[in-house]
């Protein structure tokens, strides 16, 4: 994937936040941005602040990154948008449903920075071939 | 046998009915001495463990950020490697002894290789904190609820707002899997997702 990218981080643990965007960093990836809920997520994206890529927990307060990535889908602006949700979430019927509402990919917390690198890797190709 | 059936009897109201055995509930709990240990356990002891856990919380935050700070340093010296080699490249040409200064310029790169790779895995560890965060604020909720339950119980509880930690669609969660049983790890995750298409 482009290493520009514009990538927005949604975590309520600061620490988390931390960490994927150490990560990122790592793997080449410096443009970044976070927000602490949802909520704060989609004011940003509202705002018109132009985002390539939203790397979103699920369990939050205010709104959830399910949510979130159910307003995302809503917004014929951000058709483009794709999201990675790193989530602790882990049972059967939650990943279904993720799929279901357009997530671009699925990692579970707790993951490695090669996890991360692969699902970056591969949402990539696939932005690369639906342009093509 | 052929007995005609007995007419129901007629259906108390139910608040009344929840009352009625609330009052008996109290009442069996005074006769056994146990209201006031539980009065206690509710006024102060679930508070004290709520308390204690959010302490639990802070502290992996703060130490969990502390080895993210210490990662960024670790960065810059890993960075300060690169400039190294890069200096032993430029007096290559000024040295009978290129040989040595080539090896010893590969020794830093593989030293700093390595540091970026523990700097990695350090940061990555640091997941923990997230992860057992969620958990204890979990358990602080279930307290939170069994608190204002049983303060109800007690009739000393006018509902205090039984303030759970988190809202009503986190509730519905079932969050980091702590029994190794239910949950789909990441092969199972992609393995689900490859057979939806993905």
């Amino acid at each position: 994937m482009d290493k520009n990218i514009k990538i927005l981080i949604v975590d309520d643990f600061s620490t988390m936040r931390r960490i994927v965007k150490n990560l990122l960093h790592d793997l080449g990836y410096a443009n970044t941005t976070e927000a602490d809920d949802g909520k704060t997520a989609w004011a940003a994206l509202q705002a018109g602040q132009q985002f390539d890529l939203v790397v979103t927990d699920w369990n939050m307060p205010g709104m959830t990154g399910l949510d979130l990535l159910k307003n995302i889908r809503g917004d014929a602006r951000l058709a483009g948008l794709r999201v990675l949700m790193v989530t602790a979430e882990a049972q059967r019927d939650q990943i279904i449903e993720a799929a279901k509402n357009g997530v671009n990919g699925y990692i579970i917390k707790p993951f490695t920075a090669a996890t991360l690198k692969e699902k970056l890797d591969k949402i990539g190709q696939r932005a690369v071939g639906a342009a093509a | 046998m052929n007995s005609a059936p007995q007419p129901l009897p007629e259906r108390p109201d139910r608040a009344e009915l929840y009352a009625g055995v609330a009052r008996s509930l109290h009442q069996g709990l005074r006769d056994l001495g146990l209201d006031r240990r539980l009065a206690q356990v509710a006024d102060a002891d679930m508070p004290d463990a709520c308390q204690r856990l959010d302490y639990v919380v802070k502290l992996t935050e703060d130490a969990a950020h502390r080895a993210l700070d210490l990662v960024d340093e670790g960065r810059a010296v890993a960075d300060s490697l690169g400039d190294v080699q890069l200096h032993l490249r430029r007096l290559e040409s000024h040295t009978p002894v290129v040989h040595e200064l080539r090896s010893a310029g590969e020794a830093v790169n593989d030293a700093e290789t390595r540091l970026r790779a523990m700097l990695t895995a350090l940061a990555q560890a640091q997941e923990y904190q997230d992860l057992s965060g969620q958990v204890i604020r979990r358990v602080i909720g279930l307290v939170r609820n069994a608190e204002g339950a049983l303060l109800d119980l007690l009739g000393s509880g006018v509902a205090r707002e039984a303030a759970p930690v988190a809202g009503s669609a986190q509730d519905a969660l079932p969050g980091p899997d702590t029994t190794g049983t239910k949950a789909s790890d990441q092969d199972d995750a992609d393995r689900l997702l490859a057979s939806l298409g993905f």
